[in-house]
């Protein structure tokens, strides 16, 4: 049965933040990608709250979270905002965990705010220019038209998710409930399209340097059966960032969180463990 | 070599590229559909037609990547929204107010058409958020829009774009404003079979009310007819029970419409369908008494009820009709009769009106006898006065017994009219009734040898509280009636029994209902018709010659008879004899023997007062007590009376008073002796029989009664021994 797991709320500069907070131990913050919200961390939680204070967010426009359009979506705006977030909740430093968008949204945290970041984890992640620089543009690629489309029908959305799951069985209705519950109203469907379209891959590009530069251990997680984000984008990070692992999981598609959450939860461990 | 392969190279990139483009294209074909595809199925579900222009705008937004989507209504140049979209804002119809110019809304007329930003179009967005580069417009109308306008606003400056999905922008719209049109339609037809469901429902469960009223009516008028039947039946039953004639007849033609069972027995048959007039009185046309023009009022409607009595012809019984026009069951007007049998309350009435004129006449009779006597007491007492003369001459004699035999004649004719005036009860003694019949009947029938006399007494004996004397005078009055109507002889049959009378029966003769004794008296005789009946007891009335009879005979009989509470009746028809039927009250007391008296002159010497208004009772009375020895004083007024005895009292002996004096009268006189000398002696005396008044006297301790006229012997005998006891 669809639970929503950010069941708390905070004001961050006029924006109403959904998010949760559960488990004992250093604080890890999950951020998810486009089209997806905090739900899907569902399946890793358990493998990873006993260890860490884990932190889940539905960055604005997703989830549980406002969808004011008066503001740009950007990967920049959504770092900034979490940082006054996390400042507001008082975390010191965490473990960063970005998947998709979020992941890009970890890249740029992570070369603003080091200090605040024990390391950083990107799952399946946006980087550098894989995506359209102008949003007019990006609006009209095929893969944000596709999204556009899953705004409005549920079959589109179903077959967008199933192309990102390396195990079909996974698709199951309560996984397309989730997937379509912020595409149900109005408000839901336009803050998807001004997330899209606030996309800019300048906000990546203009930290390629300083992510080269990068002291922070970055653990690099790949589903190799992604069909949205070629598996160069992991490679030319794993091959640029500094401190690095990179882990591929051939079983594992673009929502990896659902075909292999055990393993990518034993990968962070490791990894946060220095193993 | 290098050469060739860098041309195949550019070759191919620029097959590529035309492919990208073709797939470019197509791609946006197939977009194009879905995008129809989408929105027509979105458009399907929905109910409310601004939710389908909302949804239409939103899709086309979407997937055309057009930021601003608006739906208007125009009326001149003022847009008025009816939906918008805009994918950078949440604001509901943001953009307005837009207004078109005149010119574009001539534009409108001809069909779809792009502008630009300036002075054809007025709007309002931040510009950081929003700023249009080309509008398209695509008018229509619709059953509820006469003149709308979708708008749609990119803020891309290639213009080609619009171009190219003008007549796609254009499809959807139609398809939307065709959904909202059907939707409007749908919701109007869906309205007017709601309303018609409605009616019908509405109309159905009328007619069901209606006809749940109508088997209602029909269950309620089975039971009133059930009702009527029974009440019917219930009402004829009644009809037919009551003892009294009820018919209903045709106002017109007097057909008999119904007759109830009373009727039917008295009048000897059913006659239902005959006229009335012939079935009931034996007419050939309508009766001249027909109330049937009386029944209506002026209106023809059944009016007053009209009551009349009279004899019936056919029955010869007296009825009293109430007659009545009422609605018959079948509509029209119909007479209907009530009749009372009162032939016997009639009879009653009569033998009432008999009373009441027996008593007028009596107390007419009583005042003339009671002068006559005065007057008879008068010559009584000269003829007495005469007789005791002894120094007049023995041819006198026979003159003298004559007189006094006439006298006599005249004091039994005064008598009978006292009887008849019912001038009271002179000696009223518990007697024998069976005894004093015997006693009357054997001396009347020693004389009258051709009469056979039978006699049935009741054993025991009846006694009856009455004057002797008064009751002897009727049998004889009887007796001698009886005897006059069997001329050539005949026979008397007596009894007596004892009856009881009850209410109805005393009623009629104003006496108590009790325990009475029945004197019936029959003869063989010629009988008498009804009109001699009816009047025999009336005073003065006889069909005998004038010789034979004065007429008070049966009169004073009647008269006494009432005076002693009791009633007579008389039965009788020509040819058939009569029979006179007496009631008395009976008396529980034993009957006393009557003492026989012999008839002398007492003499004495003693004081006596004797008081009377008329001298000529003062001369005679006075005369007659010198001659029996006594001194006599005399008093023509109780006032001198009274003078007298306060004078003289010590003296006097014996008061004669008269009853019946002007202004002082006897009463007043006996009162005052009483306080004067109370143990002096009194003898009341009067014309009148012993009632009332004397009576009264008489209780309050005066001493004896004498009734005017008296003989000599009479008064002797009275005064001796009044003065022997005192």
């Amino acid at each position: 049965m669809m639970e929503h797991l950010t069941t708390s709320h905070c004001d961050i500069e006029g924006h109403q933040f959904a998010y949760f907070v559960r488990g004992q131990g250093e604080p890890l913050l999950l951020v998810h990608g486009i089209s997806t919200y905090s739900f899907i961390w569902r399946k890793v939680l358990p493998f990873l709250e006993d260890r860490y204070q884990l932190i889940g967010v539905d960055l604005v426009g997703c989830g549980l979270s406002s969808k004011n359009l008066d503001q740009p979506y950007s990967i920049k705006r959504h770092a900034h905002l979490l940082q006054k977030f996390l400042q507001k909740l008082e975390i010191g430093k965490f473990h960063f965990v970005g998947h998709d968008v979020g992941g890009g949204i970890g890249q740029i945290f992570a070369v603003n705010y080091p200090d605040m970041l024990f390391d950083l984890v990107v799952i399946n992640s946006v980087a550098y220019d894989f995506w359209p620089v102008q949003p007019i543009i990006a609006m009209r690629t095929p893969i944000v038209r596709q999204l556009a489309m899953a705004t409005l029908d549920m079959g589109a959305l179903r077959m967008i998710v199933r192309r990102g799951l390396y195990h079909k069985e996974n698709l199951t209705p309560e996984l397309m409930e989730y997937f379509w519950a912020q595409m149900k109203s109005r408000e839901g469907r336009k803050a998807f399209l001004h997330f899209a379209a606030s996309l800019n891959n300048q906000d990546l590009l203009e930290i390629t340097d300083q992510l080269h530069r990068l002291e922070l251990p970055v653990l690099i997680i790949r589903g190799d059966a992604d069909p949205y984000l070629s598996g160069a984008i992991a490679g030319k990070l794993a091959r640029n960032i500094p401190n690095n692992t990179l882990i591929k999981i051939p079983t594992g598609s673009h929502f990896i969180q659902e075909d292999e959450p055990q393993q990518i939860a034993a990968a962070m461990v490791d990894f946060f463990a220095g193993k | 070599m290098f050469e060739k392969l860098k041309k195949k190279i550019g070759v191919l990139e620029h097959k590529v590229r035309v492919l990208e483009e073709e797939n470019a294209q197509l791609a946006e074909r197939a977009e194009d559909s879905l995008l129809l595809g989408l929105v027509s199925e979105n458009i399907q579900n929905l109910s409310s037609g601004t939710e389908i222009i909302e949804n239409t705008l939103e899709r086309i937004s979407i997937l055309k990547t057009i930021p601003y989507a608006t739906c208007a209504e125009y009326n001149g140049t003022t847009l008025k929204p009816i939906a918008t979209y805009a994918a950078f804002s949440e604001e509901e119809h943001t953009g307005y107010p837009i207004e078109l110019t005149p010119a574009i809304t001539r534009e409108l007329e001809y069909g779809p058409t792009i502008i630009h930003p300036g002075n054809d179009i007025q709007y309002r967005f931040n510009k950081e958020n929003f700023a249009p580069q080309q509008i398209a417009l695509i008018p229509f109308n619709s059953q509820t829009v006469a003149h709308g306008v979708f708008l749609f606003m990119d803020s891309a400056p290639e213009e080609f774009r619009f171009r190219q999905i003008l007549m796609l922008l254009n499809q959807v719209v139609e398809m939307a404003i065709a959904k909202h049109d059907n939707l409007y339609l749908l919701s109007a037809l869906t309205r007017s079979k709601n309303e018609l469901e409605s009616r019908v429902l509405q109309r159905t469960r009328e007619l069901a009310r209606t006809n749940e009223l109508l088997e209602n009516e029909i269950d309620e008028r089975k039971g009133s007819e059930r009702v009527l039947k029974e009440t019917h039946q219930t009402f004829l039953k009644v009809l037919n029970s009551i003892d009294a004639t009820v018919y209903v007849a045709d106002m017109d033609n007097h057909e008999i419409l119904f007759m109830n069972k009373y009727m039917i027995d008295r009048f000897g048959g059913n006659f239902t369908g005959e006229r009335c007039f012939k079935a009931f009185r034996g007419e050939d046309r309508p009766c001249g008494i027909c109330t049937n023009k009386r029944l209506l009022d002026k209106d023809g409607d059944p009016g007053e009820v009209v009551i009349w009595q009279g004899e019936n012809p056919k029955t010869g019984e007296t009825y009293i009709n109430y007659d009545r026009a009422v609605k018959w069951i079948d509509g029209r007007i119909v007479r209907l009769q009530i009749a009372t049998d009162i032939t016997q309350l009639k009879e009653m009435e009569q033998q009432l009106h008999q009373s009441q004129k027996f008593e007028a006449i009596g107390t007419l009779a009583g005042g003339v006898a009671h002068d006559f006597n005065n007057l008879l007491m008068g010559i009584q007492g000269r003829v007495s006065l005469m007789s005791m003369d002894t120094e007049q001459p023995p041819s006198n004699n026979e003159h003298i017994e004559a007189l006094e035999d006439y006298v006599r004649s005249a004091t039994d004719l005064t008598r009978q009219l006292l009887g008849f005036a019912r001038g009271g009860k002179y000696e009223v003694k518990p007697t024998d009734i069976n005894d004093l019949i015997r006693k009357s009947v054997n001396m009347f029938g020693r004389t009258k040898k051709e009469l056979k006399i039978h006699v049935k007494f009741h054993k025991p004996a009846p006694v009856v509280k009455v004057d002797r004397s008064q009751i002897e005078q009727v049998m004889i009055n009887l007796y001698v009636n009886a005897w006059q109507a069997m001329p050539l002889g005949g026979d008397l049959y007596l009894e007596t029994r004892i009856t009881t009378v009850d209410s109805t029966q005393a009623g009629p003769h104003q006496v108590n209902p009790g325990h009475y004794v029945n004197i019936i008296v029959t003869d063989t005789g010629t009988g008498m018709e009804a009109e001699t009946r009816q009047r025999i007891f009336d005073p003065f009335f006889t069909t005998k010659e004038k010789e034979r009879g004065t007429g008070l005979g049966l009169a004073s009989t009647y008269g006494i008879i009432k005076n002693h509470d009791g009633f007579i009746t008389v039965t009788s028809e020509i040819g058939q004899g009569a029979s006179f039927n007496i009631h008395l009250p009976l008396s529980d007391t034993k009957a006393r023997r009557e003492a026989q008296k012999a008839e002398t002159y007492l003499r004495g010497s003693e004081t006596i007062l004797l008081v009377d208004d008329e001298q000529m009772i003062l001369d005679v009375g006075q005369g007659m007590m010198e001659k029996l020895g006594y001194r006599v004083l005399a008093a023509k007024s109780g006032k001198q009376a009274v003078a007298q005895i306060e004078q003289d009292g010590d003296e006097i002996d014996l008061v004669i008073l008269d009853l019946v004096m002007p202004g002082m009268d006897g009463g007043m006189v006996f009162s005052r002796i009483r306080e004067l000398y109370p143990q002096m002696a009194v003898l009341l005396s009067s014309g009148y029989a012993i009632d009332g008044q004397a009576a009264e006297i008489m209780q309050s301790g005066c001493n004896g009664f004498i009734q005017k006229p008296f003989s000599v012997a009479t008064l002797s005998e009275k005064v001796r021994h009044i003065l022997d006891e005192t």
